[in-house]
Protein backbone atom coordinates (compact mmCIF):
# COMPACT_ATOMS: atom_id res chain seq x y z
CA UNK A 1 0.00 0.00 0.00
CA UNK A 2 1.34 3.45 -0.92
CA UNK A 3 0.40 6.03 1.71
CA UNK A 4 -0.54 9.62 0.92
CA UNK A 5 1.40 11.92 3.24
CA UNK A 6 1.00 15.50 4.41
CA UNK A 7 4.22 17.18 5.60
CA UNK A 8 3.68 20.28 7.76
CA UNK A 9 6.65 22.52 8.50
CA UNK A 10 7.14 26.28 8.21
CA UNK A 11 10.58 25.62 6.71
CA UNK A 12 10.44 24.79 3.00
CA UNK A 13 13.93 23.31 3.30
CA UNK A 14 12.82 20.92 6.02
CA UNK A 15 9.80 19.81 4.00
CA UNK A 16 12.09 19.05 1.06
CA UNK A 17 14.50 17.15 3.32
CA UNK A 18 11.76 15.06 4.89
CA UNK A 19 10.60 14.04 1.39
CA UNK A 20 14.17 13.22 0.41
CA UNK A 21 14.70 11.14 3.55
CA UNK A 22 11.41 9.31 3.01
CA UNK A 23 12.47 8.47 -0.56
CA UNK A 24 15.88 7.29 0.68
CA UNK A 25 14.30 5.18 3.41
CA UNK A 26 12.43 2.94 1.00
CA UNK A 27 9.06 3.93 2.48
CA UNK A 28 6.28 3.39 -0.05
CA UNK A 29 4.75 6.85 -0.38
CA UNK A 30 1.93 7.70 -2.74
CA UNK A 31 1.07 11.38 -3.03
CA UNK A 32 3.01 14.00 -1.08
CA UNK A 33 1.28 17.15 0.13
CA UNK A 34 3.08 20.02 1.85
CA UNK A 35 1.82 22.75 4.16
CA UNK A 36 3.78 25.69 5.56
CA UNK A 37 1.40 26.23 8.49
CA UNK A 38 -1.22 24.46 10.59
CA UNK A 39 -4.02 26.39 8.88
CA UNK A 40 -2.80 25.36 5.43
CA UNK A 41 -2.60 21.76 6.66
CA UNK A 42 -6.26 21.82 7.72
CA UNK A 43 -7.23 23.18 4.29
CA UNK A 44 -5.31 20.39 2.52
CA UNK A 45 -6.91 17.77 4.76
CA UNK A 46 -10.27 19.20 3.82
CA UNK A 47 -9.58 18.91 0.10
CA UNK A 48 -7.46 15.78 -0.35
CA UNK A 49 -7.17 12.20 0.81
CA UNK A 50 -4.32 11.89 3.32
CA UNK A 51 -3.27 8.72 5.17
CA UNK A 52 -0.79 10.22 7.59
CA UNK A 53 0.38 13.65 8.78
CA UNK A 54 3.96 14.54 9.75
CA UNK A 55 4.13 17.86 11.57
CA UNK A 56 6.76 20.07 13.13
CA UNK A 57 5.94 21.49 16.60
CA UNK A 58 7.58 24.87 16.56
CA UNK A 59 5.66 26.92 13.98
CA UNK A 60 4.27 30.46 14.12
CA UNK A 61 0.49 31.01 14.56
CA UNK A 62 -0.51 27.35 15.12
CA UNK A 63 1.95 24.91 16.71
CA UNK A 64 2.13 21.27 15.64
CA UNK A 65 0.58 20.25 18.95
CA UNK A 66 -2.34 22.61 18.37
CA UNK A 67 -2.77 21.14 14.89
CA UNK A 68 -2.72 17.65 16.40
CA UNK A 69 -5.42 18.66 18.89
CA UNK A 70 -7.60 20.07 16.08
CA UNK A 71 -7.23 16.86 14.06
CA UNK A 72 -8.17 14.74 17.07
CA UNK A 73 -11.20 16.93 17.79
CA UNK A 74 -12.57 16.59 14.29
CA UNK A 75 -14.99 13.80 13.48
CA UNK A 76 -13.52 13.25 10.04
CA UNK A 77 -9.83 12.88 10.92
CA UNK A 78 -9.90 11.80 14.55
CA UNK A 79 -8.29 8.41 13.75
CA UNK A 80 -5.68 9.75 11.33
CA UNK A 81 -2.10 8.95 12.41
CA UNK A 82 -0.12 12.10 13.20
CA UNK A 83 3.64 11.96 13.71
CA UNK A 84 5.43 14.78 15.45
CA UNK A 85 8.74 15.79 13.87
CA UNK A 86 10.64 18.14 16.11
CA UNK A 87 13.97 19.40 17.32
CA UNK A 88 12.55 19.20 20.84
CA UNK A 89 12.96 15.68 22.17
CA UNK A 90 12.64 15.62 25.95
CA UNK A 91 10.71 12.80 27.62
CA UNK A 92 8.18 15.36 28.86
CA UNK A 93 7.56 16.67 25.33
CA UNK A 94 7.19 13.15 23.92
CA UNK A 95 4.70 12.23 26.65
CA UNK A 96 2.72 15.40 25.97
CA UNK A 97 2.54 14.50 22.26
CA UNK A 98 1.39 10.95 23.01
CA UNK A 99 -1.20 12.26 25.50
CA UNK A 100 -2.59 14.53 22.77
CA UNK A 101 -2.86 11.54 20.44
CA UNK A 102 0.37 11.48 18.41
CA UNK A 103 1.01 8.13 16.75
CA UNK A 104 4.78 8.63 16.76
CA UNK A 105 7.59 11.07 17.51
CA UNK A 106 10.72 11.78 15.50
CA UNK A 107 13.43 13.99 16.87
CA UNK A 108 15.62 15.81 14.36
CA UNK A 109 18.25 14.83 13.37
CA UNK A 110 17.04 11.40 12.27
CA UNK A 111 18.12 8.54 10.05
CA UNK A 112 16.02 7.28 7.09
CA UNK A 113 15.53 3.85 8.72
CA UNK A 114 14.09 5.45 11.84
CA UNK A 115 11.62 7.48 9.78
CA UNK A 116 10.47 4.43 7.81
CA UNK A 117 10.07 2.38 11.00
CA UNK A 118 7.95 5.04 12.77
CA UNK A 119 5.75 5.60 9.69
CA UNK A 120 5.17 1.91 9.08
CA UNK A 121 4.39 1.37 12.74
CA UNK A 122 1.90 4.25 12.75
CA UNK A 123 0.14 2.87 9.68
CA UNK A 124 0.11 -0.68 11.06
CA UNK A 125 2.41 -1.93 8.28
CA UNK A 126 5.27 -4.39 8.69
CA UNK A 127 8.66 -2.71 8.51
CA UNK A 128 10.52 -4.39 5.65
CA UNK A 129 14.01 -2.97 5.18
CA UNK B 1 27.64 20.60 35.51
CA UNK B 2 30.77 22.66 34.86
CA UNK B 3 31.33 24.78 31.72
CA UNK B 4 33.65 22.26 30.12
CA UNK B 5 31.01 19.49 30.43
CA UNK B 6 28.40 21.82 28.96
CA UNK B 7 30.73 22.61 26.06
CA UNK B 8 31.33 18.91 25.53
CA UNK B 9 27.57 18.32 25.21
CA UNK B 10 27.29 21.19 22.78
CA UNK B 11 30.13 19.69 20.75
CA UNK B 12 28.31 16.34 20.67
CA UNK B 13 25.13 18.02 19.47
CA UNK B 14 26.99 19.92 16.73
CA UNK B 15 28.76 16.77 15.57
CA UNK B 16 25.59 14.67 15.57
CA UNK B 17 23.47 17.20 13.69
CA UNK B 18 26.10 18.14 11.09
CA UNK B 19 27.13 14.56 10.36
CA UNK B 20 23.60 13.09 10.24
CA UNK B 21 21.71 15.75 8.29
CA UNK B 22 24.42 17.70 6.46
CA UNK B 23 27.18 15.10 5.86
CA UNK B 24 29.75 17.45 7.38
CA UNK B 25 32.24 16.16 9.93
CA UNK B 26 33.71 18.62 12.42
CA UNK B 27 36.46 18.77 14.99
CA UNK B 28 36.53 21.28 17.85
CA UNK B 29 39.25 23.88 17.46
CA UNK B 30 40.91 25.90 20.19
CA UNK B 31 41.37 29.37 18.69
CA UNK B 32 45.04 30.28 19.02
CA UNK B 33 47.89 31.92 17.15
CA UNK B 34 48.03 29.11 14.60
CA UNK B 35 44.37 28.20 14.36
CA UNK B 36 42.19 31.28 14.57
CA UNK B 37 38.75 32.10 13.30
CA UNK B 38 38.75 32.30 9.54
CA UNK B 39 35.55 34.07 8.62
CA UNK B 40 34.36 36.77 6.36
CA UNK B 41 35.89 36.06 2.96
CA UNK B 42 32.37 35.63 1.56
CA UNK B 43 30.30 37.39 4.23
CA UNK B 44 28.89 35.79 7.37
CA UNK B 45 25.62 34.10 8.31
CA UNK B 46 24.39 34.77 11.83
CA UNK B 47 21.53 32.83 13.48
CA UNK B 48 20.07 33.50 16.90
CA UNK B 49 17.89 31.10 18.86
CA UNK B 50 16.46 31.71 22.33
CA UNK B 51 15.17 28.99 24.67
CA UNK B 52 13.39 28.77 28.01
CA UNK B 53 12.89 26.00 30.52
CA UNK B 54 14.90 24.71 33.48
CA UNK B 55 17.65 26.92 32.03
CA UNK B 56 17.15 29.92 29.83
CA UNK B 57 19.49 31.39 27.30
CA UNK B 58 20.33 31.25 23.67
CA UNK B 59 22.60 30.12 20.91
CA UNK B 60 24.37 32.25 18.36
CA UNK B 61 25.58 30.32 15.34
CA UNK B 62 27.98 31.89 12.83
CA UNK B 63 29.61 30.69 9.66
CA UNK B 64 30.96 31.91 6.37
CA UNK B 65 28.40 32.28 3.58
CA UNK B 66 30.43 29.94 1.41
CA UNK B 67 30.12 27.29 4.13
CA UNK B 68 26.40 28.13 4.32
CA UNK B 69 25.93 27.32 0.64
CA UNK B 70 27.70 23.97 1.02
CA UNK B 71 25.64 23.24 4.11
CA UNK B 72 22.41 24.01 2.25
CA UNK B 73 23.40 22.05 -0.86
CA UNK B 74 24.20 18.98 1.25
CA UNK B 75 20.99 19.32 3.25
CA UNK B 76 18.70 19.67 0.23
CA UNK B 77 20.64 17.46 -2.17
CA UNK B 78 20.97 20.36 -4.65
CA UNK B 79 23.91 21.81 -6.58
CA UNK B 80 25.62 24.73 -4.81
CA UNK B 81 24.98 26.90 -7.87
CA UNK B 82 21.23 26.42 -7.31
CA UNK B 83 21.30 27.71 -3.72
CA UNK B 84 19.76 31.14 -3.17
CA UNK B 85 20.21 33.32 -0.08
CA UNK B 86 16.68 32.58 1.28
CA UNK B 87 17.36 28.83 0.93
CA UNK B 88 20.68 29.23 2.74
CA UNK B 89 19.12 31.24 5.59
CA UNK B 90 16.22 28.78 5.93
CA UNK B 91 18.70 25.92 6.20
CA UNK B 92 20.80 27.90 8.71
CA UNK B 93 17.69 28.27 10.90
CA UNK B 94 17.00 24.53 10.71
CA UNK B 95 20.60 23.75 11.60
CA UNK B 96 20.45 26.03 14.64
CA UNK B 97 17.09 24.61 15.72
CA UNK B 98 18.44 21.08 15.53
CA UNK B 99 21.67 21.90 17.39
CA UNK B 100 19.69 23.72 20.08
CA UNK B 101 17.10 20.96 20.45
CA UNK B 102 19.69 18.19 20.56
CA UNK B 103 21.92 20.07 23.01
CA UNK B 104 19.03 20.69 25.43
CA UNK B 105 18.00 17.02 25.36
CA UNK B 106 21.58 16.03 26.16
CA UNK B 107 21.69 18.64 28.94
CA UNK B 108 18.34 17.78 30.58
CA UNK B 109 16.84 14.62 28.99
CA UNK B 110 13.77 14.51 31.22
CA UNK B 111 12.83 18.16 31.16
CA UNK B 112 11.08 20.19 28.57
CA UNK B 113 12.37 23.41 27.00
CA UNK B 114 10.61 25.80 24.70
CA UNK B 115 12.63 26.91 21.71
CA UNK B 116 11.99 30.29 20.16
CA UNK B 117 11.80 30.83 16.42
CA UNK B 118 15.34 31.18 15.04
CA UNK B 119 16.33 34.40 13.29
CA UNK B 120 18.93 34.28 10.52
CA UNK B 121 20.63 37.02 8.55
CA UNK B 122 23.47 37.40 6.11
CA UNK B 123 26.04 39.97 7.22
CA UNK B 124 28.57 41.61 4.94
CA UNK B 125 31.19 42.03 7.62
CA UNK B 126 32.72 39.55 10.05
CA UNK B 127 33.45 42.25 12.64
CA UNK B 128 30.85 41.18 15.20
CA UNK B 129 31.75 37.51 14.82
CA UNK B 130 35.44 38.10 15.35
CA UNK B 131 34.81 40.28 18.41
CA UNK B 132 32.99 37.36 20.07
CA UNK B 133 35.41 34.63 19.07
CA UNK B 134 37.12 34.32 22.45
CA UNK B 135 33.86 33.49 24.24
CA UNK B 136 32.69 31.03 21.60
CA UNK B 137 33.24 27.45 20.54
CA UNK B 138 34.81 26.88 17.17
CA UNK B 139 34.48 23.77 15.00
CA UNK B 140 36.40 23.05 11.85
CA UNK B 141 35.54 20.86 8.88
CA UNK B 142 36.85 20.39 5.37
CA UNK B 143 34.03 22.66 4.21
CA UNK B 144 34.79 25.50 6.64
CA UNK B 145 34.35 26.67 10.22
CA UNK B 146 31.30 27.09 12.39
CA UNK B 147 31.33 29.17 15.54
CA UNK B 148 28.82 28.84 18.36
CA UNK B 149 28.19 31.18 21.23
CA UNK B 150 26.12 29.76 24.08
CA UNK B 151 24.51 31.72 26.88
CA UNK B 152 23.00 29.70 29.67
CA UNK B 153 21.57 30.71 33.02
CA UNK B 154 19.19 29.28 35.62
CA UNK B 155 15.56 30.18 34.99
CA UNK B 156 14.43 33.02 37.23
Amino acid sequence: MAADLLIVDDSRSMRMVIRKILDMSGFKAGQYYEAGSGQEALEILDQHHVDLVLTDINMPAMSGLELLAKIRESEQWSKMPVIIVSTEGSQQRREEAVRLGAAGYLQKPFQPEEVREVLNQSLGLSDES
Amino acid sequence: MNPSQVNELLGLAVDEVLSTMFYIFTEPVQPGPDQGVQFGQSGVVRVKLAFEGPFQGGLGVYFDQRFGRTLCANFLGEEESEITEPMMLDTAKELTNMIGGRFLVLLEPQKSFTLGLPEAEALGSAGEVLSQAEESLLFESEEGQIMIRLSLEDAK
